[in-house]
Formats: structure tokens, C-alpha cells, sequence
């Protein structure tokens, strides 16, 4: 589907090429890579035959390079403060939020005057972008590897409810791994994709995501191949990882002792629990032997019955976010009729068991539901990278959380609120409260309380040279923009003189630019040369599509559309930018292309202005689309 | 990019109170397939920028006429009425009487013996009265926008009291 690249029914299209795309699955616990190959998605093993790679790294010293995955978690308890696990928790997340959740983890988090926080290990110290950017790498190697190519782009998948800054700092380990993301993807999205919902006739589906470290609930319905997500609920602090620690609580209780435990015993424990919960799904009880160094120990058994009242509230909690997401969703639990059940902590008994009395139905089965995330995400980008060529499927997601700005007050306005299809654009206006002020600070929260302070801030900027007027007459219009990924940018502008600030959303949590682009040059694994060659290529690709674009259109409408005038000018910007493209000048090509889209914005418009007529006009999408 | 044709045009429907709601659904799903941003996802930035504009105008347009009051208001303001902001109160005794009487009769079913059944019946009760309002709005809002402008205050009183029916609700959750 394009709308620039259009060429005429039975003209001959660019001879069928298939593009290189893979899905990842950046779990808590475990991550998978999938890709679709001769038309089925399938996950991709590493060379020891493994499809599963524990989201674990372990750091060295020396300049080693980082482990990761299996040989790291192995090393876990051997080296607790240098192996890094569960990181998915800490993604976006401040020093101060940490101090909250940070007892759960043996590292030493360091404070460093950056908005994120860093762990110390042998090799330095690392941010928790940094650390998901090694599994990314790890996963993004194997699928080269397996497919034969570089990767066009790929889906990473994130939980529907993580906010602004866990998708970006997703984003940004994506660019630190050297992947290009087409798309971040909600993961129970990403399981409906897989479960082929979309083969069904049309009706309302339930996705209950119970991962290791966070759950996430949505409800979508499905019409004419078109998936639209109607609410999401959840909690980015809810998952396996809680039963786990509940069950360490209870080991601890059994062995008596200290209040403190080290960190090595910490992660003897949990080891220890994680196995107990996995021997629980198929046994009715595990016997249990606790020995660890010359700490006391303990033996005994636990029975299912006992770890059900220990879990029972963590699975409670779930229940009530469905209720909610029901109701959001304007829909009873008669109306769904499917439910999809994704996460490892789905296999947990008492989580399956309360599912099925709550909808009186059983869940679907029949996907390994570790696996049906990286599945969807791996069909999706084999859609988003052209090679379906029946993929008229679509999907439209929602904003999980309510987006909105300080009030007098320190009252929240809420300006899109949650459920929120995106992408969105919306404009909310705002006054000047005293004479002649000329500066208005804006600061922007997510979230579903009243009050600013009770929300998460995602952003404070300032919007400077309000012309001087009385209180009140200065109209100032803050636009906020959720794009497909689900990321937030801001755009404020006075509208009597025009003064315009623009800032994208990432200075409360998230690195800057700066951080980011500091540490693509300290990553050893890029020299100099190989960034430099990179950013040329990248520019060239950039380059290639512009022109392909452009020539397409005025083949297709440029007579109808341009005076002879209008056409020869954009033809010239053409062939100086193919010529531009053909040498090594990245930034040359760069501000070419900045020049031919400006240029040529007037011609888009016209197109676009066309085709929406076309689209209602009854006419089908593939007629006035690419043509068969 | 000439986005500003109104929604109504956008979207292939009459400019007109009452609207077909399946049309609207059937011209969103075809709008989205075609400009959505997946459809985009290897585009040149251009592209991709149009795109993540049309679509987010197109999601926009899908949710304003969707709702009766969001419509209602759109209506006027394409004729060019200002409406004000949102709380602007309505001088009219008689209407000050009901809003006072409905505030207590929530508060009551809130605090009453099955608060779950009497909530959802106020909720009904209050779209109810937020249709009705409509169906006076759409004879209206051509005639005298002074009164349409007094029908909306009205819709959006009841939609306050529905948002607060609904999040008690949620509080019993």
C-alpha cells in the first residue's frame, strides 16, 4: 500500500523482492527471536539448538565482552552483583523509583546525575538500556545468522501498559543494539497476531498476558481484517517475578535466621522458589531442600494448595485490572469470545483455573505461550516490511495510560486519556495568568490521577518569547502527538504571534541525545569507519526510497496533478538528488532530501487530498493502491 | 496538506447532527488501511510523516463524531459559535433544580442497598437523557445556535454525572 508509490494496475511492478524482518520478544525473563520464512512464522534457535534466550547478561572485566543468556544465568549465584537479570523491570524508571523495588535486586545502583540510573559491575558502570541493548544484539545476531542478511528492521515487542519512557528506553536499546525498530508492538497484540484471530470471522477477544515481570490485559475486536484494540489495562509491577519473591518470603520464614540476607543467598533463593513454581504447575507438592554455604538450612515440603494461598493475591490483583478493562472496553464477559493466554506465569495452575470460572470458558490453547509473542511480532513484520502481499490486515492500538499537563493547582488536565486510539494529534489551549509574563513552563504527566504529583512526569519544558499582553489574552496551544509506537512528542505554539517550542518527551526518565549518541561511540563494537560507512548507507537507503517515491507518483498523476512548471522543478531535484546519492557526502544526501520533502510537500498534499477521495469513493484500496 | 476539510467530508457522511454510524465505520476502516503508519513502515520519512498525520486526523474525526456531545459541539463550532470552556454554567433555575436533585439522587443510589444495580441504572438513565438532549440539538442547531449552545451545556452536565456513576463503579471493583 503506498501513497506516493503508486504505479497503475498491470504496469509492471519491482520484481518481487523478500525482505530480511524478524520479531523480537524482549521478555523479563526470557527472550525469543522470530522470523517468517516460506510463510510461516517460526522462532530461530542459536547454534546449541535454543530457541529460548534467558534475558540475563553477565558483565566481566578486562575488556571482555559481555555473556549472554543461558551461560549467564548459570553464573547467577556464583556472581550475583556482575549478572544482570530481570532487567525489563528497571526500564525507565528513576533512581528515586528504584528505591522503591531496588531491595529486590543484589546490584548496586548507582546514582550518576544522568535521569538514569547505573549498575556497577566489572565492566563499568551500566545503564539498564545499555543491558536490554546486549540481549537485542545477541538476538538481532542470530536472526542475521539464521536468515542469511541484514535485517531490514524488526518488531520488538513491549507490554501494552509501559508508559512513555519504558517504550522509549526500549527504543533507544534497539538503536544501541544497531536495529532498525519498524515498529514497537503491544505484546497481548502481538499474541492476537499469532493466534490468527484475524482468520476468524469478526467478534470480541480477550489477551490475558501474565509475563515474568508485568501483565498486561487487552480486549480488541475484530472487523473486516482489521483489529482494533478497545481497552488495555495493566501493571509494568506485576508478575511471576512477585510469586517468586512471595515464595522466597516463605522459605525465609521456614529457615529462621537473619532479617538480612546477602545477596548470593538472595539469589539462591530465588532460584530455588522459580524451580518450586515450575514443579507445582504439573505436581500436586515438591519437597524441598534448602542449603546454601554455612547459612542454616531447611527441608520440607510444599504443597500446590500452599503456594495458591501464598500467590492468591497476586492473581486476584490480575483479576481486577480484567474487570476494569471490560468495563473500559464497554463490554460484559459474555460478549468475548476467545481468550488468549500469553506469558510463562499463564502454565501457573491457579492463574488458568481462575480464568476459565471467571469467563465460565476454557482458553485457548495450542501456542506455547512463551513463544506466541515473538510469533506475532515476527508475522507483523513480515507485513510491515511488504513481503505480505494479502496483508491487509491492520492494526490499531490504544494508549494505555491518559496523557496531560499541570494545572493551576497541581491538578492534572487530562488531554488524551487512556484507551485512546493512536496514532493521535490534540491541541489544548492555554492562557497566560499574569500581565506581560512572556515564559510558561508546561509540564506533562501520564497517568490516571488527579493530581500532577501522584503521576508520572514525563517532561517539563518551557515556552519562551510570549509576546507581552494582559493576563488572559495570550493563547497558547499545546499540541500532543502518540504516534504508532505509542511515543509521545509535544508541540507548543502561541497562536497570536506564532512563537513556536518544540520539545519530544524524554528528559524526566529517559537518556538524552546525547547519552544516547555517547554511548553508540563508546560501544567498541562500532569503529569509527564502521559508523561512518553505516550513517552513509542509511542516508543512501533514505535517499533511494525519496526518489523511487517521487518518480512513481509523477509516472502516476504528475500530469493531472502539476503545471509543466511544477513537474520540470521537481524533476530537476530528482536527478540532483540521485546524482548526490551516487557519491559519499552523508550529510549532502541528508540536506537533499530535507530540501526535495519540502519542495515537494505541496505535491503530497494534493495526492493526499485525492486519494482520500478515491478511498470513499468506493473504490477499493489495492485499485487506487499498488495494483496487482 | 489540505487537512482542514471538515470531518464530515472527511469521512463521507452529510454535515448533519444524525449521523450513519456504519458508514462511518466502514469509511474509518477503509481511511485507516490506507494511511495508517503500518502501511508506511519502510516509506520514505515524508511519507511517513503525511501518513502519521492523516491517520491520527482520521482517528480523531472517528471519535468526535462518534460521541453525541463531541459532534454536537463540532457542529457549532464549524459554524463558527464559540462555546467556551467546558464548565461554563447555564443560567436556568429550573435546570439548577434538576442538576441539584440528580446530585442527590447519586449520592443516595451510591450509599444505597445495592449500589452496583443502582449505579448502572443512573448511568443508563443519564444517557438516556443525553439522547434526548440530542434529539432536541439536532432540530436546533441550525435554527438557533444561542439555544443549541444551552443543549450541549446540558448534554455535558449529564455526561459529567455519567463519568462520576461510571467511576464509582469502578470503585466498587
Amino acid at each position: 500500500m503506498a501513497l506516493l508509490q503508486i504505479s497503475e494496475p498491470g504496469e509492471a511492478a519491482a520484481p518481487h523482492q523478500h525482505h530480511l524482518a524478524a520479531g523480537i520478544d524482549l521478555g523479563t525473563t526470557n527472550s525469543l527471536v522470530a522470523s517468517v520464512r516460506s510463510g510461516v512464522a517460526e522462532t530461530l534457535q542459536d547454534p546449541d539448538g535454543e530457541h529460548i534466550l534467558p534475558s540475563v547478561v553477565q558483565y566481566h572485566g578486562d575488556g571482555e565482552s559481555p555473556t549472554v543468556g543461558l551461560s549467564a544465568r548459570n553464573a547467577a549465584v556464583g556472581d550475583p552483583l556482575n549478572t544482570l537479570a530481570s532487567i525489563k523491570r528497571i526500564m525507565g524508571k528513576s533512581v528515586d523509583e528504584l528505591k522503591g523495588i531496588g531491595g529486590q535486586y543484589p546490584y548496586s545502583f548507582i546514582e550518576t546525575g544522568s535521569s538514569v540510573p547505573r549498575i556497577e559491575t566489572a565492566a563499568g558502570l551500566v545503564s539498564p538500556i545499555e543491558v536490554s541493548a546486549e540481549i537485542l544484539r545477541n538476538l538481532g545476531e542470530r536472526a542475521v545468522e539464521t536468515l542469511g542478511g541484514d535485517l531490514e528492521g524488526v518488531v520488538i515487542t513491549v507490554p501494552a501498559y509501559f508508559d512513555d519512557a519504558q517504550r522509549q528506553a526500549t527504543k533507544d536499546a534497539a538503536k544501541l543494539a544497531g536495529l532498525n525498530v519498524l515498529r514497537l508492538l503491544n505484546e497481548p497484540t502481538a499474541a492476537a497476531v499469532a493466534y490468527g484471530l484475524d482468520s476468524q470471522p469478526e467478534g470480541i477477544h480477550a489477551i490475558y498476558d501474565f509475563g515474568g515481570g508485568t501483565f498486561d490485559i487487552s480486549i480488541l475486536r475484530l472487523t473486516r481484517g482489521v483489529f482494533e484494540v478497545l481497552s488495555t489495562g495493566g501493571d509494568a509491577m506485576l508478575g511471576g517475578d512477585d510469586m517468586d519473591h512471595q515464595l522466597v518470603e516463605w522459605m525465609r520464614g521456614q529457615i529462621g535466621g537473619e532479617d538480612e540476607v546477602s545477596p548470593s543467598l538472595l539469589k539462591y533463593l530465588l532460584t530455588e522458589a522459580r524451580l518450586a513454581k515450575e514443579a507445582l504447575t504439573e505436581a500436586e507438592a515438591v519437597e524441598l531442600q534448602l542449603q546454601y554455604g554455612d547459612y542454616p538450612g531447611w527441608q520440607g515440603s510444599l504443597t500446590r494448595e500452599q503456594f495458591n494461598r501464598l500467590v492468591d493475591p497476586i492473581v486476584q490483583r490480575s483479576m481486577r485490572i480484567v474487570r476494569r478493562a471490560l468495563r473500559d472496553a464497554g463490554v460484559e464477559r459474555d460478549d468475548v469470545a476467545e481468550i488468549v493466554l500469553v506469558g510463562g506465569s499463564t502454565r501457573v495452575p491457579l492463574v488458568r483455573e481462575s480464568i476459565e470460572t471467571f469467563f465460565a470458558r476454557p482458553p485457548l490453547q495450542g501456542i506455547d505461550p512463551e513463544r506466541v509473542v515473538s510469533l506475532g511480532a515476527a508475522i507483523q513484520a513480515d507485513i510491515l516490511v511488504g513481503n505480505n502481499s494479502d496483508g491487509d490486515l491492520l492494526l490499531l492500538d490504544v494508549t494505555p495510560l491518559s496523557l496531560g499537563l499541570e494545572i493551576m493547582g497541581g491538578m492534572t488536565e487530562v488531554v488524551i486519556p487512556r484507551n485512546t486510539t493512536i496514532p493521535v494529534a490534540r491541541a489544548q489551549e492555554f492562557t497566560t495568568f499574569k500581565d506581560g509574563q512572556t515564559a510558561m513552563s508546561i509540564q506533562v504527566v501520564q497517568g490516571e490521577r488527579e493530581m500532577v504529583a501522584d503521576n508520572r512526569s514525563l517532561a517539563r519544558f518551557e515556552l519562551r518569547g510570549i509576546p507581552p499582553m494582559v493576563a488572559g489574552a495570550a493563547r497558547i496551544r499545546v499540541t500532543f502527538q502518540v504516534d504508532a509506537d505509542g511515543l509521545l512528542s509535544v508541540a507548543a505554539q502561541e497562536e497570536n504571534s506564532g512563537v513556536q517550542a518544540e520539545i519530544e518527551v524524554r528528559p524526566s526518565y529517559g537518556l538524552s541525545d546525547g547519552e544516547v549518541e555517547g554511548m553508540l561511540k563508546d560501544s567498541y563494537r562500532f569503529a569509527e569507519a564502521d559508523r561512518d560507512a553505516r550513517m552513509l548507507r542509511e542516508q543512501q537507503v533514505e535517499a533511494e526510497r525519496t526518489v523511487v517515491a517521487m518518480e512513481a507518483a509523477l509516472q502516476h498523476d504528475g500530469d493531472e496533478l502539476l503545471s509543466a512548471e511544477e513537474r520540470t522543478q521537481l524533476e530537476q531535484l530528482i536527478s540532483c538528488l540521485r546524482a548526490t546519492a551516487a557519491k559519499d557526502d552523508a550529510r549532502a544526501i541528508e540536506q537533499l532530501i530535507e530540501k526535495t520533502n519540502r519542495d515537494s510537500e505541496f505535491y503530497a498534499a494534493r495526492r493526499m487530498d485525492r486519494s482520500v477521495h478515491d478511498a470513499l469513493s468506493g473504490k477499493s484500496v489495492d485499485e487506487i493502491g499498488e495494483g496487482e | 496538506m489540505n487537512l482542514t476539510t471538515n470531518y464530515f467530508e472527511l469521512f463521507g457522511l452529510p454535515v448533519s447532527y444524525s449521523i450513519d454510524r456504519r458508514q462511518l465505520s466502514q469509511s474509518y476502516r477503509s481511511l485507516q488501511q490506507q494511511f495508517h503508519p503500518d502501511r508506511f513502515a519502510t516509506a520514505a520519512e515524508q511519507e511517513r510523516r503525511i501518513s502519521l498525520q492523516m491517520a491520527s486526523r482520521v482517528n480523531e474525526g472517528n471519535r468526535v463524531l462518534r460521541d453525541p456531545i463531541e459532534r454536537a459541539r463540532y457542529l457549532l463550532e464549524m459554524e463558527g459559535v464559540d462555546l467556551g470552556t467546558d464548565g461554563e454554567t447555564l443560567r436556568d433555575n429550573q435546570f439548577l433544580l434538576e442538576q441539584i436533585e440528580l446530585r442527590e439522587q447519586l449520592e443516595e443510589v451510591q450509599h444505597g442497598a445495592d449500589p452496583g444495580a443502582g449505579l448502572g441504572h443512573f448511568v443508563e438513565q443519564m444517557e438516556q437523557r443525553i439522547r434526548q438532549q440530542g434529539e432536541q440539538f439536532s432540530q436546533q442547531w441550525q435554527e438557533s445556535s444561542a439555544e443549541a449552545k444551552k443543549t450541549i451545556q446540558r448534554m455535558q452536565f449529564f455526561n459529567r454525572l455519567h463519568r462520576q456513576a461510571e467511576t464509582m463503579i469502578d470503585d466498587l471493583i
